[in-house]
């Protein structure tokens, strides 16, 4: 009887513990958790470029890339699909290129080859004619 | 073979590995007194070409902490190859694994903490690759990384207290065994001394049309099998197995055996990926 109790009593202070840290742990990751999730709702950003872009050129901003054409201009994200990484305009080739994993889009944002499996986000873009001032205002959601 | 035993377990590996961490948490102090994570491209710019010696103490942190790591390995593969992993308790040795994955992880945020183009795209990586684990990815890329939404605020308040108080609570049982002082290895200290002044760390800047990122040396394989799988499959699933046949190394029996051959039979196809990654450069 005794023996048992000895072979049995680790186990059961083994559970105890086991259950105790579980509960103390839930109790303090919930908060934890809400707390580090919490983001300022932040307004959707406008980007002022201030030059006007020939046909075929382009400007590349920290976040996109603009461009300019007969229907008017666009601009797409530099934000891979795949996995988030700046991707690169690569003039020479008219593709949009991601440096990590080489995921290719055209320039009006397409999917061209993965592994990325998204086309690429688009931005707002409106022309910028204030007297001298002429250019693009370009809006990034927030 | 018999000769390449003795020679390598005849090294200290674990005592060498401890005076490596020493050399890394000094210098990691006096970069972290300088560096300025709102601005960490432009900060450590300005800390490798114009702080007097500042290229000096970036080098030896960056080498010593790499080195850190080496020998740490090393110091498990001579345990392995003697044997001894079957003394262990599972979960002590459970701990030791996972402060191996804590060390990489340390690494791995001083290399995001750059700020530079590999270390931008490294975290970004890093963050939607925690976003794809369901349920828990959320939580724990807020706890980890954010870098998209919080720049470099968790990464640097993870790399300098947080992931070393994990490390610390997994390996202070073993650790605090071994009194190690600095100067036992004088030769180490001298060596890494002095390819942090030969050698700068690197630092990459973006380029514009940068066709080709090279994430750190231990991710290449990783950064391969990207290109090829899904992230939950490639980033998740595939180092948890790897970690999963590590813990279970000291099970007597068959499922000893059957984790020791998934270990090596992994390690080989990561080797493998990584050789790929780097013919691609």
């Amino acid at each position: 009887m005794d023996e048992q109790r000895t072979t049995t009593q680790p186990r059961r202070d083994f559970l105890r513990k086991t259950w105790i840290t579980a509960a103390v742990a839930a109790l303090l990751g919930y908060p934890l958790f809400r707390f580090l999730a919490f983001k300022v709702p932040r307004q959707p950003r406008q980007v002022r470029v201030t030059k006007v872009l020939a046909p075929g050129a382009f400007y590349q901003d920290q976040d996109f890339v603009l461009f300019d054409g007969p229907d008017g201009p666009w601009a797409v994200s530099r934000k891979c699909t795949h996995l988030g990484c700046r991707i690169n305009y690569l003039e020479k080739y008219g593709l949009l290129v991601c440096p990590c994993h080489q995921s290719r889009f055209a320039t009006d944002g397409r999917l061209i080859s993965g592994p990325a499996r998204r086309d690429l986000e688009l931005f707002k873009v409106e022309r910028l004619e204030r007297g001298d001032e002429q250019g693009y205002i370009v809006t990034l959601n927030g | 073979m018999a000769g390449v035993k003795d020679l390598y377990l005849s090294v200290r590996w674990g005592e060498k590995s401890i005076v490596a961490l020493y050399l890394s948490l000094i210098s990691g102090l006096v970069v972290a007194l300088q560096f300025n994570p709102a601005e960490p491209f432009y900060s450590l710019s300005a800390i490798q070409v114009l702080t007097p010696f500042g290229s000096f103490w970036r080098g030896l942190h960056y080498y010593a902490s790499q080195l850190f790591f080496l020998l740490s390995v090393m110091h498990l593969g001579a345990i392995i190859w003697e044997g001894k992993h079957g003394l262990f308790l599972l979960t002590k040795w459970f701990m030791l694994i996972a402060a191996l994955g804590v060390t990489l992880l340390l690494l791995f945020t001083g290399y995001v903490l750059r700020g530079d183009a590999t270390g931008e795209a490294a975290g970004l990586i890093a963050e939607n690759i925690t976003l794809s684990l369901p349920l828990v990815g959320h939580w724990l890329n807020e706890l980890l990384f954010a870098v998209s939404t919080e720049a470099m605020k968790r990464v640097h308040a993870n790399h300098l207290v947080g992931l070393g108080v994990v490390w610390l609570v997994l390996s202070w049982d073993h650790f605090r065994r071994y009194r190690v002082k600095i100067w036992q290895h004088p030769w180490l200290v001298l060596a890494l001394a002095g390819v942090a002044l030969l050698i700068s760390a690197p630092l990459e800047p973006e380029r514009l049309g940068m066709l080709h990122i090279t994430g750190p040396w231990f991710f290449l394989g990783l950064q391969e099998l990207l290109r090829l799988v899904q992230p939950f499959w490639a980033g998740i699933v595939f180092p948890t197995t790897f970690f999963v046949a590590l813990c279970l190394l000291p099970l007597s029996g068959t499922a000893g055996r059957v984790a020791a051959y998934y270990s090596a039979g992994w390690l080989l196809v990561y080797a493998m990926l990584t050789m790929f990654a780097v013919w691609r450069l």
